[in-house]
């Protein structure tokens, strides 16, 4: 098992405005890891995660994914070099069906630009059936393949939060952002939620999640990172950062 | 001086045309407030304030305050009635419909003008009787003068209304927040229509007011509609002072640039100036406020 | 072992049964008149599909699609009249022109969303409006270009409108194929990704800026196409068809026809074309009927004609299926 590290982010800062939504913060992940982001509301645990995934740039600061530079790029880019995401409301395409939608999260995995679609030439309508079945094979893995041919948004809730996430891992990322994927989950579905990304991780990728439900995120994670009003205010196991004076503060207000 | 008096008379011209583009963009503005809709049936609005005018004349014999009064009316009440069929598509529309529901309102309009009067231009009396009056070497017809203060009125009055009665203040809750002036107990759907009905009313004012200079057709709704809408964004989508700047703003630029640049281009400087606001600062001049576009 | 569901087939049964109705139609229709409604139903089609994959699949409002449409006519009648080129090279410059502008404007525009992406198509197609009419040196003004040359196919001109049908049917099944080809792919995957949410798109390695103005200069080169073949047919242009009035028609197709369904755009053209055509004795009435077709149609039928049909056909089996199986058990 390698020690390299799969993502680090330094210094990174955010101000939108005059309002300082991160401030200063790093940390890095491991491949083969759970780390989780936590934090009261308005923590800037979801701008971090957008900044990770390229949708803001940061302030300043860096961030690099496997020793390149991310902070910089576009995110389709940021997604080439292995990063995948979920969304906090499930961003699923609703005009398209359960296996297109993870079809499309194998565009990276295959070939085929506006003119050789156009004109249907060699590479394409063999790469078609490659990725219909490839897309079948994940949708196996997540129970789905029954529904492959409905329409995305008629899943129920949970469903679709399976659906987004298999759909994030089709390319096959080093790196899974999943941005509370328990919200609206009840806790059977959130426990079925818990195994797949803990299968996820056993598959060697770096997952970093960022959610409210407590008993999910110290039951999965490995590592914990803790932010309030920007800052990082601790890092460690999830028993350590439990006990942490500065986190208790945080999310009661007064000490125990 | 000769250049002097030219550009003179450029300003004071492009200072008319501006007020209705103003008036114009005020109606686009408060809509888009109020419902996030671009309406494109506001330059029709225009065109009923002035077509109606002219039938109460002629056809009703009506003195001419009372005609552009009524057609005021009738125009606020149409406006009122698109706003309801409006609110209906507001639940689950995309931008597409919305924009496609006011253009088919906006063609409706129109066809609905030219079977009943026509296509051929038709004359609005000036206010008042009178030559020219001359200022600085340049001259202006008394029709300009009323413009200018009519459209003062108009835009004072629709600026108290908002900001100092509770029945504007009430609009505005419901254009920054539904849900908000829902709970405090604004019917927020009845406030769509007024928007839609007071929008419609000062178009037609603005129809009123200029068809003594440009005449009454059928057709003239669409690019005065289309230009108030440049001017609108000019200043700033669903900003008040924003129309108004951005009308007088256009009005003087496409005057200018028509006198001394080119007079064959003079249509094509207002969508030059949108698109130019578009691609560099689409909230306009004084930014109005922006929704978000998904 | 479950039941493996069969990757969905592509559907081409349509295009042989099209193609034969085209061969075999021109015999039942006896007038000129008639033909040539069928030759502006096959160039309003072309006109159709690439709005439809630039409005309907990826979600980008376009109120200036006729610019398109008149810069291929025009960017023909110029160089057929004035250098005395073929038709042919002139249909061809006529693609290439219309893309061309389209790759030039499209970057900036395309980064507009909603309201304000209609708008700046809106402007850009009264600009080069005013152009047609005003810039008279080029363009012949409000008079136009007359007196374009036929096209010749191995020394034989088309001039007869029944010959013509042919060549652009010819032509509208090629756009027709390829279209169908782009959506039934990766490409028309993240096309219809980047409509569904851009932000999960990109997350997904879809660079949404590049597919946006791809498809936005691939439709505007089918516009180029069917402006080439508008102005040789009827051999002359001037500035009418080619307004803001138009750019409407043709989203007023596309909504009708069905937004996202290929075969919804020859529907929608057929039924506008004709729509057209039969109120054009009824000036007035024309431009009412307009409006309120419309407004209904989006009020009651948002997912346009032909997916409504398929809609209600499926219901109707579906109610039917239960029916049965609530019988049988």
């Amino acid at each position: 098992m390698s020690e390299e590290i799969i993502l680090e982010a330094v210094g990174v800062t955010k101000r939108f405005g005059g309002l300082t939504a991160v401030d200063e913060v790093s940390f890095s992940i491991k491949p083969r890891t759970i780390k989780a982001l936590i934090g009261p509301n308005g923590a800037g645990k979801s701008t971090m995660l957008n900044m990770l995934s390229g949708v803001y740039r940061p302030t300043s600061g860096t961030i690099r994914m496997k020793g390149k530079r991310i902070d910089n790029r576009k995110p389709y880019q940021i997604a080439a070099l292995g990063v995948g995401r979920t969304f906090q409301t499930v961003h699923l395409f609703g005009n398209m069906t359960v296996v297109e939608n993870v079809m499309v999260g194998l565009h990276m995995k295959s070939r085929g630009g506006i003119l050789n679609s156009a004109l249907r030439l060699p590479p394409v309508p063999r790469d078609e059936k490659i990725v219909f079945e490839r897309a079948m094979g994940l949708l196996a893995k997540v129970g789905l393949e029954s529904r492959a041919l409905e329409i995305a948004t008629n899943l129920p809730y949970g469903q679709q939060r399976m659906l987004e996430t298999a759909r994030a891992m089709a390319s096959e990322p080093a790196l899974l952002l999943l941005d509370e994927p328990a919200a609206g989950l009840s806790s059977k579905e959130a426990e079925e939620f818990a195994t797949l990304i803990q299968m996820i991780k056993e598959s060697g990728v770096a997952v970093l999640v960022v959610d409210h439900d407590m008993r999910l995120i110290m039951d999965i994670s490995d590592e914990v990172v803790v932010l309030d009003q920007g800052k990082k205010i601790a890092e460690g196991t999830p028993l350590e950062v439990q006990n942490d004076k500065a986190v208790v503060l945080a999310y009661l207000g007064e000490e125990l | 001086m000769e250049l002097f008096n030219q550009i003179l008379q450029y300003v004071l011209t492009g200072i008319t045309v501006g007020s209705i583009y103003a008036i114009i963009a005020l109606g686009f503005s408060l809509i888009y407030s109020a419902t996030g809709i671009i309406n494109f049936a506001q330059g029709e609005f225009v065109m009923l304030g002035a077509m109606i005018s002219v039938a109460l004349i002629g056809k009703g014999h009506l003195p001419m305050p009372l005609a552009i009064v009524l057609a005021v009316l009738i125009t606020g009440l149409l406006g009122g009635l698109l706003g309801r069929s409006a609110v209906h598509r507001l639940k689950k529309a995309s931008p597409i419909s919305l924009i496609i529901v006011t253009i088919g309102a906006s063609t409706f309009f129109k066809g609905c003008a030219m079977i009943l009067w026509g296509k051929d231009a038709l004359p609005l009396p000036a206010f008042s009787a009178g030559d020219s009056i001359n200022i600085g070497g340049a001259s202006i017809v008394p029709q300009s003068l009323w413009i200018l203060g009519i459209t003062c009125v108009v835009l004072l009055a629709v600026f108290l209304f908002s900001e100092r009665t509770i029945f504007g203040k009430a609009m505005r809750a419901s254009a920054v927040n539904k849900h908000g002036a829902a709970l405090v107990g604004i019917d927020v759907n009845s406030m769509v229509v007024w928007a839609f009905s007071i929008s419609a009313s000062i178009g037609a004012v603005g129809g009123a007011i200029i068809a003594p200079i440009t005449m009454a057709s059928y057709d003239m709704g669409m690019m005065l509609g289309l230009k108030g809408f440049c001017a609108a964004i000019l200043g700033g989508l669903g900003s008040s002072g924003g129309a108004i700047a951005g009308g007088l703003i256009l009005g003087l630029v496409e005057s200018l640039g028509a006198g001394l640049i080119s007079s064959s281009y003079k249509d094509a400087i207002a969508f030059i100036i949108l698109l130019i606001i578009l691609l560099v600062k689409p909230s306009g001049l004084i930014g109005g406020g922006a929704r978000d576009e998904r | 072992m479950s039941v493996k569901t069969p990757m969905p087939k592509r559907v081409l049964w349509p295009f042989l049964l099209l193609a034969i109705v085209i061969v075999v139609l021109p015999r039942f229709v006896r007038s000129d008149y008639y033909m040539g409604i069928l030759v502006f139903i096959g160039i309003n089609t072309m006109l159709a599909l690439g709005l439809n994959l630039l409005m309907g699949y990826t979600g980008q409002v376009s109120l200036g699609h006729a610019a398109f449409y008149g810069i291929g006519a025009y960017t023909t009648a110029i160089l057929t009249t004035t250098l005395k080129w073929s038709p042919w090279m002139g249909l061809v410059a006529a693609i290439l022109v219309s893309g061309l502008v389209a790759f030039v404007i499209g970057r900036p525009i395309l980064k507009l969303k909603g309201h304000y992406l209609a708008m700046a198509t809106l402007g850009f197609g009264m600009i080069v409006g005013i152009v047609f009419v005003q810039y008279s040196d080029l363009t012949g003004g409000t008079s136009g270009i007359s007196g374009l040359p036929p096209f010749s196919i191995a020394g034989h001109e088309l001039v007869d409108d029944r010959q013509y049908y042919y060549l652009v049917w010819a032509f509208a099944l090629l756009v027709l194929w390829l279209s169908y080809n782009i959506v039934e792919s990766r490409v028309g995957r993240a096309l219809r990704a980047v409509h569904g949410s851009e932000v999960a798109a990109e997350s997904m390695g879809v660079d949404t800026v590049k597919y946006k103005v791809q498809v936005f200069v691939l439709s505007a080169m089918f516009a180029g196409l069917a402006g080439a073949l508008y102005a040789h047919s009827v051999r002359f242009v001037n500035p009418n068809p080619f307004d803001f009035r138009f750019s409407v028609e043709l989203v007023v197709i596309v909504v009708i026809g069905g937004m996202a369904s290929v075969w919804g755009s020859i529907a929608g053209a057929t039924v506008i074309t004709i729509l057209d055509q039969a109120l054009q004795g009824f000036q007035e009435g024309e431009v009412v009927v307009y409006g309120l077709i419309l407004m209904l149609v989006l009020i009651y039928m948002p997912l346009g004609l032909t997916k409504t049909m398929v809609d209600l056909v499926a219901r109707r089996r579906f109610a039917k299926d239960s029916a049965a199986r609530a019988k049988e058990s």
